[in-house]
């Protein structure tokens, strides 16, 4: 349940790196032994999104073993505006 | 136009870490030990604080802060014992958060008589999930499991046993009652956390509430806080 609260720190980082600009897909880690469902991240993450930079972006989540848990990188679409 | 790839390397948790320090220097100032208490619903955090308040905590002196969805049962029961508490809802409106970040308590924090305390037990939302992937500023982290949940929770709740240095197994009034294997349960926790301490308790019957409560007011001496 707390992936509500974790794709809203998603979104909030993904905006604070985009500086402005329209965010496309969000890459991040996730290790097996955090007990967050990327399911569930996904699910949460189109909802928080709505009526940001992040809306419509693609969350790809990477699973992996161990504690992992961070944002990789973004891709954002540059030049459409500021 | 075209997409542009910016590496971001942050960790998802980094926002909530940087609140927690900045609640844990706030702790730090007032010389207070923090202590995050957390467990599945109804394994009775509430009852074994009341028993160590009860019992007497020494030159300790104790502050406790409730996290819950809704309402204030539990802080009333503490507030009974003429102790600061103050009462933190996750979101009364909305149905709630399921655990506490470092924010919520951070906004709690005016509320807190920090002055007048030198430990801060801060009870968790009941659930053995979320609450642990979120710190709060807290020096450690307790747990209580009932014999009532059964042996098996360590190995199903790994993060939570993990990242708790005492596991606090409660109900053991209840053994004869039954099947719980209690070294089973010991095996399990060593499996998943091999340093963790473990207290055997019964908040109904008062079994183990003096080892409990030592625990508790000797946490801001071993913390280094001026008691």
């Amino acid at each position: 349940m707390h992936e509500l609260a974790l794709s809203r720190a998603i979104v909030n980082a993904a905006l604070r790196h985009a500086g402005g600009q329209p965010v496309e897909r969000i890459h991040v880690r996730l290790g097996s032994l955090r007990q967050a469902a990327p399911r569930s991240l996904g699910f949460y993450f189109e909802i928080v999104a709505r009526e940001t930079d992040c809306e419509g972006a693609e969350l790809e989540v990477e699973t992996l073993a161990g504690e992992a848990f961070e944002i990789d990188w973004i891709e954002v679409k540059e030049g459409s505006h500021a | 136009m075209h997409r542009v790839r910016i590496p971001v390397a942050e960790g998802v948790l980094d926002a909530n870490e940087t609140i927690a320090r900045a609640n844990r220097e706030d702790f730090d100032r007032a010389g207070v030990a923090v202590l995050n208490l957390m467990s599945a619903p109804g394994s009775g955090k509430t009852a074994l604080l009341e028993r160590a308040i009860e019992a007497g905590l020494g030159e300790t002196r104790i502050g406790v802060l409730e996290g819950d969805v809704q309402g204030s049962l539990d802080a009333d029961r503490i507030a009974g014992l003429h102790v600061p508490v103050t009462q933190l809802n996750t979101d009364p409106g909305f149905g709630g958060e399921c655990h506490l970040d470092a924010n919520m308590v951070r906004s709690a924090l005016p509320e807190v008589a920090l002055g007048e305390i030198d430990l801060l037990v801060v009870e968790n939302v009941g659930n053995l999930v979320c609450p642990a992937e979120f710190r709060i500023g807290e020096d450690a982290r307790a747990m209580v499991c009932s014999v009532a949940e059964g042996e098996d929770k360590p190995l199903k709740y790994p993060l939570m046993f993990r990242s708790c240095e005492l596991v606090v197994v409660n109900k053991v009034d209840l053994l004869p009652h039954l099947d719980f294997d209690l070294e089973k349960l010991r095996a399990n926790v060593a499996a998943v956390n091999p340093e963790a301490e473990l207290l055997t308790t019964s908040a109904r019957s008062g079994e183990g509430i003096e080892a409990w409560s030592e625990w508790l007011a000797a946490l801001p001496a071993r913390r280094g806080a001026p008691a």
